[in-house]
């Protein structure tokens, strides 16, 4: 090998090192493919069935968010085997504590403001959360997450506006952008 | 050309040092495992690469206890990263005049 080669390997080697002791980079696309069509599925069948009872509306929510959540770790982990790489690094536990903090508040909110028989703003709220927690985590793992958390803030703002029309906003930002983005970070990272 | 191959840094010839230092350059404070297992090599291997960088004054030792586990973590010095940026300041020249 020339040095030529040498210096460039090296350039490389300490931009992978950095990358990967720093970023969380086991999020995994079909994860969010998953999650945007199960979403989507929700919507429909919430417009559907014309679901209006507060309970059962709370618990299909519920169970959507727990499903998720799963489905996500579940991928997650299989991507980190895929790759021989270490799941619950440091790496990871920075992303988590960073991701659920905004989440875990947003969640509490929304639940206070059902309490409180307000409902319009609650998927403007889940939206807003959702986005503030993916912004917070986005330092610590892929760059295209930054993008998503921008998107869905943005949406949460329009349901907040447009509250008649909150589902809807939800089902985009919760549905549509995770097939998007989903797909997109499969073919861009685990090609 | 002279000029350039005179500003890499000696100390980072060794691809483990460069290494542990690219890790530390982005990361407050990393313990021995976690180095270990980014750079896969053994433990006297990195302990002896440590001390190097330690003599030098470009990283930082700190030892403690988590509960009753000792635990050993680094940190690079504000000398260590100026040292580290210049090295691949200089190795990004090399690579231009090249090309």
């Amino acid at each position: 090998m020339n040095q030529e080669q040498e210096q460039l390997q090296a350039l490389q080697g300490i931009k992978q090192l950095m990358e990967r002791s720093s970023k969380f980079s086991s999020i995994s696309g079909i994860a969010g493919v998953v999650v945007g069509i199960l979403a989507t599925l929700v919507f429909a069948s919430i417009t559907y069935f014309n679901i209006t009872n507060v309970s059962d509306l709370a618990a299909v929510f519920t169970i959507t968010l727990v499903v998720s959540l799963i489905a996500g770790v579940y991928f997650s982990v299989k991507k980190a085997k895929k790759r021989n790489e270490k799941v619950w690094d440091s790496t990871a536990k920075r992303f988590m504590l960073n991701f659920f903090i905004p989440l875990i508040v947003g969640g509490v909110m929304c639940l206070l403001f059902a309490y409180h028989q307000q409902f319009q703003f609650i998927p403007s709220f889940m939206l807003v959360f959702y986005g503030m927690a993916l912004l917070n985590a986005s330092k610590f793992s892929i760059d295209t997450i930054w993008y998503l958390a921008v998107l869905e803030l943005i949406l949460g703002i329009a349901a907040a506006f447009f509250v008649d029309a909150g589902l809807w906003f939800w089902m985009i930002g919760f549905g549509i952008l995770h097939i998007v983005y989903g797909f997109i970070i499969y073919y861009k990272y685990e090609q | 050309m002279k000029y350039f191959i005179d500003t890499l840094n000696k100390a980072f010839e060794s691809r483990i040092r460069l290494g542990i230092m690219s890790i530390l350059m982005v990361n407050d404070q990393v313990d021995f495992t976690m180095l270990k297992d980014l750079l896969d090599i053994t433990d006297g291997n990195m302990a002896s690469h440590i001390s190097g960088l330690e003599k030098l004054g470009y990283l930082k030792v700190t030892k403690q206890f988590i509960g009753k586990k000792p635990n050993t973590s680094y940190a690079a010095t504000e000398s260590g990263k100026a040292a580290f940026a210049e090295h691949v300041k200089a190795l990004e020249k090399l690579l231009h005049t090249k090309l």
